[in-house]
């Protein structure tokens, strides 16, 4: 099989053809060329089963974790959109995670209150995320405002999984600092269809729409 | 005040955050934390009120090797570290489970995902307590000056700079070394690189050769399939449909009886069909996404695969080794809780039970002066040692990588004996040899034939230790199972313990911690 590889080092891109045997994952590819082929291949993987996160790249035009994904002929495999590229396939994420950092996504959870069922089922859901950036990547609103107005699709679905919580204490302060965040979203749904989770985070941003449309002493 | 930890799972993570009540933080991690290998626990944390019960479960399972003052702490302490989880929001399903080995079902869990659950929620509490984190550096070296250590020297694979990170306290927290095995369930990045520095350092070493295989990785790709599920009633069934280990022993039998299976030629398999698998959507989504089978309908291939390093950097139970200012905690230490066989949702429980103890006890180190000639000495060495790298010409650094791989895999594996580990010892001799020549391209941005380069070196002096510590006990316990000394021998209740003295080991023999259960 041959697959088409974007590098991209010391300022120089161009893509890069390689011939790999009948492999099961693009990840398995990935890791073929690097011990085989060419050892100055750069990507990033860790759990090969698709819980946490360090191998999204984009794939035929599409944002995908490369250990889930299987392989074809004739694939190209580029870095995924949105963030700086360091080297070949491996992005940048430190300003993201300085943002996650500094919108202080904070749980502490008084324990005399409880937690109804239905929302611990919707907790769960929103749970699964594993912050893998691909629904970041595949945002166009993200592309645009590059995190300044908008938060991403990852930020607000961490917030929105830590706001659901009836008793953390930080509820109030979640919402105050997501607020100015949320609203540039234009319902692309690129998010949700592209998550390798099952998350929904254009259903997380549409409940704090509202929410914040509507406040209602929480 | 300054301490430094080293590894982001969730023993550094939980670590860091006790630590900054007193202290300034800095956490290196080679990859960002939440990608770390914690994330991939899925069964649970064990804790229980009844915590003597949970103690005993665990001496047992650990035939008696585990140290048992550090068994009683740990059991004593792992209900409040599962509060705390739930305080920091972390929701575990409201029933439990239990794993293999255990009486009462005591395991916490969030479907089966829990570790990933409380790396975020760890994650973010690190964050909020304002824990210095920085991703993408690969620690290269210790700066220890005989005695004590005075934090650690590491690329920053990023910018392509080599750093120093000086420390009055430096905690390691950086895994276990599965990747030295062909067949494993850790990830790519537990190659066990720091425990051999920390060896190399001057710590110590304990119970090397026990390493824990686990019975049901998916076939060929040693992706986990959490032990939890037979506990609910999965069988195990072989190539004519017939069942053949008690699927509720632990792991070590299971993962024995599998491998004979296996070798007599025949294919095993993991039965969940009659399964409603409703706490198990990640087997259900793994199953379908990397075995492309649908688990309630079709039989799950499995096979043995490396799953956790019971041996590590000895640690007092305050984390402690025997390095001033040098701490280890989680699984690249070993304190011994596990003994001769982990018990699935121990080791949870013993990252967050010792991370804490290892955050406290770091901040109440002396905070002598840091000595910056060390580190920067240090810093010197190792820009020379890459440079040296870069000057040699082989280029087959990953095919050396494969075949210790292999060797351990058949060697030094579930089933042992003194001709296969001798003849282990003797490959190993021949790759170390071969690897002084292996080099790498030049280029310090995330060059990953060099840090190949740089982890083989270490995975093939750890993979000496083990098979040195394997020959040297002449029974099978637990995990340690040699077909030369079928059974258990009460001479051999001890620990071995590993010291480095320049190109020699020096090997100890340490009497077992009973102060609880007596055997």
């Amino acid at each position: 099989m041959r697959i088409k590889i974007l590098r991209f080092s010391d300022g120089k891109k161009f893509y890069k053809e390689y011939e790999v045997p009948n492999l099961r994952t693009v990840l398995e590819a990935l890791i073929y060329i690097r011990e085989n082929i060419d050892p100055t291949l750069a990507f990033n993987y860790s759990c090969r089963s698709g819980i946490c996160g360090a191998c999204a790249v984009k794939i035929d035009d599409n944002a995908r974790l490369a250990c889930k994904t299987g392989l074809r002929d004739g694939m190209k495999i580029e870095p995924i959109d949105g963030f700086k590229i360091v080297k070949d396939l491996i992005i940048d994420d430190d300003e993201f995670f300085d943002i996650y950092r500094k919108i202080g996504l904070y749980t502490e959870i008084n324990d005399k209150k409880s937690i109804d069922r239905e929302i611990k089922r919707k907790i769960n859901v929103f749970d699964r995320c594993i912050l893998c950036l691909i629904c970041v990547s595949s945002c166009n609103v993200c592309r645009e405002y590059c995190f300044e107005g908008f938060l991403s699709p990852a930020i607000i679905a961490r917030a929105y999984r830590l706001f659901l919580d009836e008793r953390n204490v930080f509820r109030e302060k979640i919402l105050e600092s997501i607020k100015n965040g949320v609203d540039a979203c234009r319902f692309y749904y690129a998010c949700t269809r592209n998550c390798p989770r099952g998350v929904a985070p254009s259903k997380a941003i549409k409940e704090f729409k509202s929410i914040l449309k509507n406040p209602k002493p929480l | 005040m300054k301490v430094l930890i080293i590894g982001g799972g969730i023993a550094g993570l939980r670590a860091s955050i006790e630590a900054s009540k007193k202290a300034e933080v800095t956490l290196v991690s080679r990859i960002h934390p939440l990608r770390s290998g914690s994330s991939m626990a899925q069964g649970g944390i064990n804790a229980s009120k009844d915590w003597k019960t949970h103690a005993e479960d665990t001496i047992v399972g650990g035939r008696f090797l585990s140290d048992q003052d550090a068994v009683k702490i740990m059991c004593k302490n792992a209900l409040s570290s599962v509060k705390e989880l739930e305080r920091w929001g972390v929701i575990f399903s409201e029933e439990k489970r239990k794993f293999a080995g255990l009486r009462e079902k005591i395991t916490y869990f969030v479907d089966d995902r829990t570790g990933s659950s409380i790396i975020h929620a760890l994650y973010n509490q690190a964050l909020k307590r304002g824990v210095k984190i920085l991703s993408n550096i690969f620690i290269l070296d210790l700066a220890v000056d005989g005695k004590r250590c005075y934090g650690a020297v590491g690329l920053d694979m990023k910018n392509g700079e080599i750093k120093v990170f000086p420390a009055n306290a430096t905690i390691i927290a950086s895994g276990g070394f599965g990747r030295i095995y062909k067949t494993t369930t850790n990830a790519d990045i537990n190659t066990g690189y720091l425990t051999y520095i920390a060896y190399k350092s001057g710590a110590e070493l304990k119970d090397m050769e026990f390493v824990q295989f686990h019975p049901t990785s998916l076939k060929d790709l040693g992706i986990l399939i959490t032990e939890t599920v037979r506990t609910e009633g999965a069988y195990i069934i072989n190539s004519l449909s017939k069942r053949f280990v008690d699927e509720k022993m632990p792991r070590d039998v299971v993962s024995r009886e599998i491998f004979r299976e296996i070798l007599s030629g025949r294919e095993v398999f993991l039965d969940v069909r009659h399964l409603s698998l409703k706490n198990f959507p990640e087997i259900r989504r793994i199953c379908r996404d990397f075995a492309k089978i649908d688990p309630k309908k079709e039989l799950i291939p499995i096979e043995p695969a490396q799953h956790y390093s019971i041996g590590g950097i000895r640690t007092d139970t305050l984390c402690r080794t025997n390095i001033e200012g040098l701490y280890a905690v989680g699984e690249c230490s070993c304190l011994n809780v596990h003994g001769a066989n982990r018990l699935g949702g121990n080791s949870l429980t013993e990252c967050l039970v010792f991370g804490r103890i290892a955050g406290e006890a770091a901040c109440n180190e002396a905070p002598t002066d840091i000595d910056y000639s060390t580190l920067e000495e240090k810093r010197d060495k190792t820009i020379n040692k890459i440079e040296n790298i870069f000057e040699k010409n082989e280029r087959n650094s990953f095919k050396i990588r494969k075949k210790l791989q292999e060797v351990m895999f058949r060697n030094v594996g579930i089933i042992r004996n003194e001709n296969d580990l001798k003849k282990a010892l003797k490959d190993i001799k021949l790759l170390k040899e071969e690897q002084r020549y292996s080099g790498a391209h030049r280029g310090l941005k995330f060059n990953f034939e060099l840090l190949n380069v740089i982890e083989l070196e270490g995975m093939l002096n750890l993979a000496e230790i083990i098979v040195l510590s394997a020959l040297k006990r002449k029974e099978s316990r637990g995990v340690h199972y040699r077909e030369d000394f079928p059974e258990e021998k009460d001479s051999m209740l001890k620990h071995l313990i590993f010291e480095n003295r320049g190109e020699r080991h020096r090997i100890k023999e340490e009497d077992v911690k009973i102060t609880m259960v007596e055997l």
